[in-house]
């Protein structure tokens, strides 16, 4: 699967799957943004998914076009989600390919899932209102995590 | 793909025929530049559109191989000695008329000229060192071409050093890479 999935708390889900969004038929932009609990994005083996209760998500892919080859490629995929200010930690669940984040306002305790390592991150008065962004670069198959001012 | 980005060679033209033939050009010399303009069929604008030049995507008929001919290309950029200088360059300021934005030898500080750049190690030869595509180019908001705007142009031309021992066909690609949100 290549795409993303928005969860959300009444149970919904809606779906932007690479061939939906060619084909102007599935939008980040203009599906449903209130109440969402979830967001994943997939690339194949690669998944990255944000978990949090209701907020404000944001997703985006970077992609290349070559002149010679002006097809398009993703080469990057993100998701992000802004972190609120009565929001204190966010448990990360990493394995080479999957990176999973959970935001709450207490520790959660989190489904473990297989394989990935869990770390434990506090939230700052530096880094609340800050973006949570996590990416799966797929150009050399590294997922990580950081803090952006703003949407990407 | 979520956008299908056309390069063409006039504005809102078709896409160009490829490869795109820079024509030959003898030591010390420089290529006829060719003129790009780029678009794309996205709902919502493209940003942080950067240019940068790149390894050659398509078969390859040089007289090395695609990956020698962008590390020499490279190297040319590179060069602190005015002889070896030359390589790939590109130019955006349209909105000047190309008046500057051509990378010129300045003692080994290549590779920044305003609205411009010639491909190197530290400037536009990688994902991470894309130059960012200014107004100049003919753009609204530097870094992203909005949705049905076909004004975004620049220029290519190719600095064959002075110095340049090795006669023969070089290859190599420009990449447009840039960020989308559906």
């Amino acid at each position: 699967m290549r795409g993303w999935i928005k969860y959300f708390a009444d149970g919904a889900q809606e779906r932007g799957l690479d061939r939906d969004v060619r084909l102007k038929k599935a939008s980040w932009r203009n599906s449903r943004q209130t109440d969402i609990i979830k967001v994943e994005s997939h690339h194949d083996k690669y998944m990255i998914c944000i978990l949090a209760s209701g907020g404000e998500y944001w997703q985006s892919d970077n992609y290349i076009s070559s002149l010679f080859s002006p097809d398009t490629k993703v080469t990057i995929r993100r998701i992000q989600r802004k972190t609120e200010q009565q929001e204190n930690f966010i448990i990360l669940q990493a394995s080479a390919y999957i990176l999973s984040a959970t935001i709450s306002i207490n520790q959660p305790l989190v489904s473990p899932i297989p394989e990935t390592k869990q770390q434990v991150i506090l939230l700052t008065e530096a880094n609340k209102g800050k973006w949570f962004t996590i990416e799966m670069d797929l150009q050399n198959g590294e997922i990580r995590s950081w803090f952006a001012d703003g949407k990407i | 793909m979520a956008v299908a980005i056309t390069w063409s060679a006039t504005n809102n033209g078709g896409a160009i025929s490829q490869p795109l033939n820079h024509g030959n050009v003898q030591n010390g010399g420089t290529t006829t530049p060719a003129d790009i303009w780029l678009r794309h069929n996205g709902t919502n604008s493209i940003t942080s559109c950067a240019l940068y030049v790149n390894t050659y995507s398509g078969t390859y008929n040089g007289g090395a191989s695609a990956a020698t001919d962008f590390t020499e290309l490279k190297a040319w950029g590179d060069s602190a000695v005015e002889a070896s200088f030359g390589g790939v360059l590109v130019n955006m300021n349209k909105s000047g008329s190309y008046a500057t934005g051509w990378a010129v030898y300045n003692g080994h500080t290549v590779g920044s000229p305003v609205y411009g750049f010639v491909g190197c190690t530290a400037t536009g030869s990688s994902s991470g060192t894309g130059v960012t595509i200014p107004t100049q180019a003919g753009i609204a908001s530097a870094g992203t071409i909005e949705t049905a705007e076909t004004d975004c142009g620049f220029q290519i031309k190719i600095q064959v050093p002075t110095a340049e021992d090795t006669a023969g066909k070089r290859q190599f690609d420009v990449t447009l890479s840039y960020v989308y949100t559906s």
